[in-house]
């Protein structure tokens, strides 16, 4: 069973003074995450990674499709007793003490008052909070807020745990220990599915990730899947015009760095026939540079591609439309 | 805890302490309720100022200020509704398996519990002024007590319709112009016009609770008509509140 499944999953807000704008936050997304993997799940500002995790918790109703988690649809408040989320700045409470609130998502999460008392000391210590256990959360700092955020989240071990831009907030003591906190739900066989614009702590952790853009599931996969390609760039002093044209079908880019060209091959398996036209029109040395693609670069690549596919700028951030009237 | 139903009282019960302690910490409550027992204190200077009429005067003065707690203590939950709601506490709460319904519904009981308390304090302190002026408890006031219990558990649910819907400011100011216009449907029903009809329907009706008047002019109150009255002003809610929930039960936590 998947712990997240998703099929046309859409949502569309009206706004304004009589409906009249529609912001097309989710464009049918269709979506599994199998159990026991860490799912990233990227894209720019305003590209509905927020609203899916909104649609996934029932906080918001789809305008079309359907979603399940472990089986159950979202609808139903049995979905979410497995569940564990933070939200994206998150604001609790801040009337209760850090011990207090941890007793109400307790009871909410209908735990037992021994299990409560159990649990709510191991998540304080696990978050680093133990000192401030008993301070009011009104006087907690941004990055304290997450922490305590992230000990609700876990309070009940749940299956799944679905995070809104975690490492937001936190300092690099902060977001190594999340990294080390996630990776340990993987390793006993819990689903993280987080969202984020940190890509290197994506790329760190991640299985599987995918990549929305305006609303729409631009790619997914696994990681290895996705990043297996290799970037080959050939280095060379000088270059003709007839050579550049000569080398257009294979290029992604010629560029002039400092005092050399930099050509790099959009196909690395056309390597030998790029070197050999290089090497008719001179016999300067050839220096062969081979590099994987990050997934900075991956994610950049296929967003540009996307909105150059659908005639959009990359800058803009939403999908603001004018009704159908 | 097996059932649905202990979980659904769990969780209500969950959301109604929460919402006493928050409002129990919160200042503003106890100046009000100082302020209150500060004028009910100064009840021996009503002799004074009214020639004569002090024990009327007293009656009418607990009365109001019963009516002024009630309302007060029923705007909270249209403050505190609207609040979780713009800084998103709602949305870590309904995250977890607690429904929506029991979220509304542990607010307006919460919001109840601290005007019962509140009314409760404040009636058993003029009942010991008014035995201590006069020598004799008037338990004819419990009667005014409870029909204003009854007045403050209805505008707590127009709050909670109004927050389920609004921003904290247009609902408590929606909130109190239902609790002003809910003394005047007596007059609409008299009025004969379509819209005065429709509103007499729609609007509550505080008359039907506001037993000052016998009060303070000695008229007997029976608890049949003060029991009607509160079963009315239970029923109303019971409305009330389903309309809410059927509204934030749409409403996108966002």
């Amino acid at each position: 069973m998947n712990a997240i499944e998703t099929a046309v999953l859409s949502k569309e807000y009206t706004m304004g003074w009589r409906n009249k704008s529609r912001l097309l936050a989710l464009d049918e997304l269709t979506i599994q995450v199998n159990q026991g993997i860490i799912f990233g799940f990227l894209g720019p500002n305003g590209a509905g990674k927020s609203t899916t995790i909104k649609l996934l918790l029932g906080l918001v109703t789809p305008t079309k499709g359907s979603a399940f988690l472990s089986g159950v649809p979202v609808h139903d408040k049995r979905a979410r007793e497995r569940v564990g989320f933070l939200p994206e700045d998150p604001s609790f409470c801040t009337y209760l003490r850090a011990r207090e609130f941890l007793d109400l998502c307790g009871k909410v999460l209908h735990m037992d008052r021994a299990t409560r008392k159990r649990r709510i000391t191991e998540t304080l210590e696990m978050v680093g909070l133990t000192a401030k256990a008993d301070t009011k959360i009104s006087e907690f700092s941004r990055g304290m807020l997450q922490r305590i955020g992230l000990a609700q989240a876990l309070l009940n071990q749940p299956d799944l745990v679905v995070l809104d831009e975690p490492l937001n907030g936190l300092d690099p003591y902060g977001r190594k220990e999340l990294k080390a906190i996630l990776l340990n739900q993987k390793a006993q066989g819990k689903t993280v599915f987080f969202s984020s614009h940190i890509l290197s702590d994506v790329e760190e952790m991640c299985d599987e990730v995918g990549i929305l853009n305006r609303g729409r599931l631009v790619t997914r996969g696994r990681l290895r899947e996705l990043l297996p390609a290799k970037t080959v760039t050939l280095q060379v002093q000088d270059m003709k015009m007839e050579t550049m044209t000569r080398l257009e079908e294979f290029t992604t880019s010629i560029t002039r760095e400092h005092h050399h060209w930099a050509v790099q091959l959009s196909d690395p398996s056309r390597k030998e026939e790029a070197t050999a036209i290089l090497r008719q029109e001179s016999n300067q040395p050839i220096e062969i540079q081979t590099r994987a693609e990050s997934l900075e670069e991956f994610f950049f690549r296929r967003i540009e591609e996307d909105n150059h596919a659908r005639g959009i700028s990359n800058h803009s951030e939403t999908n603001l439309k004018p009704a159908v009237l | 805890m097996n059932t649905n139903l202990e979980k659904s009282m769990n969780d209500m019960m969950t959301i109604c302490k929460t919402t006493y302690t928050r409002v129990m910490r919160t200042r503003s409550l106890y100046v009000l309720l100082l302020a209150v027992l500060v004028l009910v204190g100064a009840a021996h200077l009503y002799d004074d100022l009214t020639g004569g009429r002090q024990k009327e005067l007293m009656y009418d003065v607990g009365a109001a200020l019963l009516t002024v707690v009630g309302l007060f203590t029923a705007l909270v939950v249209a403050f505190d509704i609207a609040r979780d709601l713009r800084e998103r506490v709602v949305m870590t709460l309904l995250s977890k398996p607690l429904g929506r319904s029991h979220y509304l519904l542990g607010k307006f009981l919460g919001v109840v519990r601290i005007g019962t308390v509140n009314l409760l304090i404040l009636t058993i302190g003029i009942l010991l002024l008014l035995k201590w002026e006069h020598g004799v408890m008037r338990w004819d006031f419990l009667k005014l007590a409870f029909s204003t219990w009854g007045m403050m558990v209805m505008t707590t649910a127009v709050g909670v319709l109004f927050a389920s819907f609004f921003n904290e400011l247009p609902a408590v100011i929606l909130t109190v112009a239902v609790f002003a216009l809910g003394h005047t449907t007596g007059v609409l029903y008299h009025d004969g016009s379509p819209i005065s009809s429709l509103l007499f329907g729609v609007l509550p009706n505080f008359g039907l609770l506001d037993f000052k008047a016998e009060l303070g002019n000695g008229l007997p109150i029976s608890w049949k008509l003060v029991t009607a009255s509160v079963l009315y002003a239970l029923a109303y809610c019971g409305a009330l509140l389903s309309l809410a929930n059927i509204i934030f039960h749409r409403r996108d936590i966002a």
